[in-house]
């Protein structure tokens, strides 16, 4: 059985036109990576209307691609000119740009380059493994288990972000507004329509997306300042050689990395870019050398630890994404929207229904993180040139993808115009420090939880007890408390391990570590 | 304390924004029809919400009377980027209804072509670059979305 699937999902990747879809999303993905200021999550959102008109397999392979290889292509800047190409190298680009000055380029990218794709087949490994395993309790769910699945997203989204709690509760709060827009499931009746057609059908999620994240970039982008950091040089005599053996040196933090990574990556809501921030704390708080990361010359050790993390994470978070239908980052928030309006409702029925299509899912990350190595190399021995690309062509070239991308989904003048409301809202959002990655999960996830919950309590006349005496439902529960806990619990925790290993208490406490330097955490990156 | 919210004049607005939008989303769902029974129904997920963000408001609020603000990102620094910064803004936006307008009468690929020339011209991209980029990009653009993707483009007079 098992085999027949395997074998199933090769025979579904057999098809030439998938993989020029897979190598030019890579290519793409290198490229937005590459440039400081343009996440993997905009890529994302300026991809699907491209992806609207593919099959399921290449559309998902499209993003799976352009995401791994955006997330590394994130270094390059970072260690190049200090600007972090995607947030999820925000952690680590003090010490990699450090390293890069005293002559050490090379081996902070080598390195990188390596430590991202072996951490993306950890991720991959969790995918295959835990997804088929969660998939089995998954298909005993009910709305109940759903309602709180759900629930657990949404906490995660704002408790485990970075920068002001609060106001990632308020992002979140509009996204789920957002996805109130249109016709109720109970009753039918208009919701926030205000006499407006165009809004019965709810606002659409792809041109909201375009508009979050990338046409709010666009102005984020012509707002701030320039470059300001010197490009470091690279030296790359020995790149592998260096790599490797660095690599081995401190390769204890490999799977650490791996399994920090696979477990926020895990869970519904948090992503890969608050994964690395974690790694980087918690290499900080355990290494003897801690205190020298991000000072003096740089340290190459939270890099080994934060850039296998990174990955590994964007890879397990599709098993929430696959099993539950519930988004593990914004990337995936961003896919679910499009397989919906594709008419495919991920979860885990696809297990039983579709099993080669999940394995040629899997075959695809496996893909996706060995194309990474080629595709990075090529990007790191031009990476002078990506960083010359003049950022305001860029800019006007989003433009034309951001009008275009919007309409073209539903062929609709108004679609044009949520755009750019979006973009205005994320935008001011942004600037006031409010994280914009919320609200797409608000907006994915507000339907979920109303739903569930309805359906729940109109099945069994709102006998609420049944949230919590249901088996599943209250493990559930107790997660969703302990992650609403974690705020308090966690610096202590830190401060007894540091104990405990006989380390100085100095240390910062992981994701409060430099909450505020970089409010826009972004899910994924 | 005063002296605390007038340090913080953004989050304090910011809080009393959020406050408003929570009353005005409670006030709604009260329009809203009720289940058969007497049960909420359409309207209990928007009351949830809209108390929710006036208890995140006042959160803010009470964060910003007492200093406990998260330092931000750096903004831009002197007055004449400020203005320069606005600028861009204006053109941006703009840019979308003079698309809107322009493409129904000259179709999308020289409203674009033109659009995409104003905003790098504007932006102090050099003619030589602009120029070809502009005449470049409209029309590949068109063509992977009106050919390959058969999105019915505004066509202009001469049928593009």
């Amino acid at each position: 059985m098992l085999l027949e699937n395997i074998a199933a999902g090769f025979g579904l990747m057999m098809d030439p036109a998938l993989w020029a879809v897979i190598l030019m999303a890579g290519v793409y993905g290198l490229f937005i990576g590459s440039i400081p200021g343009l996440t993997a999550t905009m890529a994302t959102a300026l991809l699907v209307p491209f992806a609207f008109f593919l099959d399921p397999l290449p559309a998902i392979a499209a993003i799976v691609t352009m995401s791994a290889v955006a997330i590394f292509a994130g270094d390059l800047p970072g260690a190049l000119v200090r600007m972090p190409g995607t947030p999820a190298s925000a952690a680590y680009v003090e010490d990699a740009y450090r390293l890069t000055q005293a002559g050490k380029g090379g081996l902070v990218l080598g390195v990188g380059m390596i430590c991202s794709a072996i951490g993306g087949l950890i991720g991959v490994a969790a995918l295959m493994f835990g997804a088929p395993l969660l998939a089995e309790v998954a298909l005993r769910f009910t709305s109940f288990e759903y309602f709180w699945v759900s629930v657990l997203g949404l906490s995660a989204a704002v408790i485990i972000s970075r920068g002001s709690q609060v106001k990632g509760s308020i992002a979140l709060l509009i996204g789920l507004v957002l996805s109130m827009v249109g016709i109720d499931i109970t009753l039918g009746a208009p919701r926030f329509t205000f006499g407006s057609t165009d809004l019965l059908s709810g606002i659409d999620f792809i041109p909201a997306m375009i508009g979050l994240f990338g046409f709010s970039e666009i102005l984020r982008n012509v707002t701030g300042t320039q470059l300001a950091a010197a490009a470091g040089k690279l030296d790359m005599t020995r790149f592998f050689r260096n790599a490797l053996s660095t690599i081995w040196r401190y390769k204890r933090h490999i799977p650490r990395g791996g399994a920090i990574g696979t477990g926020i990556g895990m869970l519904p809501g948090a992503g890969a870019d608050i994964a690395a921030w974690v790694a980087y704390a918690s290499t900080k708080n355990t290494s003897k050398e801690g205190h020298r990361f991000g000072k003096g010359e740089g340290h190459i050790e939270p890099i080994v630890a934060a850039s296998s993390t990174n990955n590994a994470g964007l890879a397990s978070a599709y098993v929430p994404t696959l099993v539950f239908g519930i988004p593990g980052d914004t990337i995936t928030a961003i896919l679910i929207g499009v397989l919906y309006m594709k008419g495919m409702q991920p979860g885990s029925q696809i297990f039983v229904e579709q099993p080669d299509l999940v394995y040629a899912v899997y075959l695809t990350f496996l893909v996706a993180n060995l194309l990474l190595l080629p595709l990075a190399y090529i990007a790191i021995r031009s990476s002078g040139l990506l960083l010359r690309i003049p950022r305001n062509v860029l800019m006007s070239i989003i433009f034309v993808f951001c009008v275009v991308g919007a309409y073209a989904i539903r062929n609709n003048t108004f679609d044009i115009w949520v755009m750019l409301a979006m973009g205005l809202l994320g935008f001011a959002m942004e600037r006031n420090g409010f994280p914009v990655a919320p609200v797409v999960l608000g907006i994915v996830l507000g339907p979920i939880v109303e739903r569930s919950f309805m359906q729940s309590v109109i099945a069994t006349n709102w006998d609420l007890l049944r949230f919590f005496t249901r088996p599943i439902s209250a493990i559930l529960l107790v997660m969703t408390v302990f992650i609403w806990a974690l705020p308090l619990i966690q610096p202590l925790l830190a401060r007894l391990w540091r104990r405990r290993r006989g380390l100085p208490e100095d240390g910062e406490t992981p994701v409060e570590q430099q909450a505020g330097d970089d409010a826009r955490g972004d899910g994924a990156g | 304390m005063r002296n605390q919210l007038a340090r913080h004049p953004r989050e304090a607005v910011a809080g009393l924004i959020t406050l408003a939008l929570g009353a005005a989303l409670v006030q709604y769902a009260r329009g809203l029809p009720e289940m058969p029974g007497g049960y909420p129904g359409p309207g209990l997920f928007p009351t949830i919400v809209g108390v929710l963000f006036c208890v995140f408001g006042l959160g803010l609020i009470v964060q910003a009377a007492t200093g406990r603000v998260a330092p931000m990102d750096a903004e831009a620094v002197d007055h004449g980027e400020r203005w320069r910064s606005i600028a861009n803004v204006v053109v941006i936006v703009a840019a979308v209804p003079v698309y809107v307008v322009l493409s129904g009468y000259l179709g999308f690929v020289m409203t674009m072509a033109l659009i995409a020339f104003g905003i790098m011209v504007h932006l102090g991209v050099r003619l030589v670059l602009a120029l070809p980029i502009a005449a470049l990009v409209a029309p590949a653009v068109s063509y992977v979305f009106g050919t390959v993707l058969r999105v019915p483009l505004p066509r202009g007079p001469f049928g593009w």
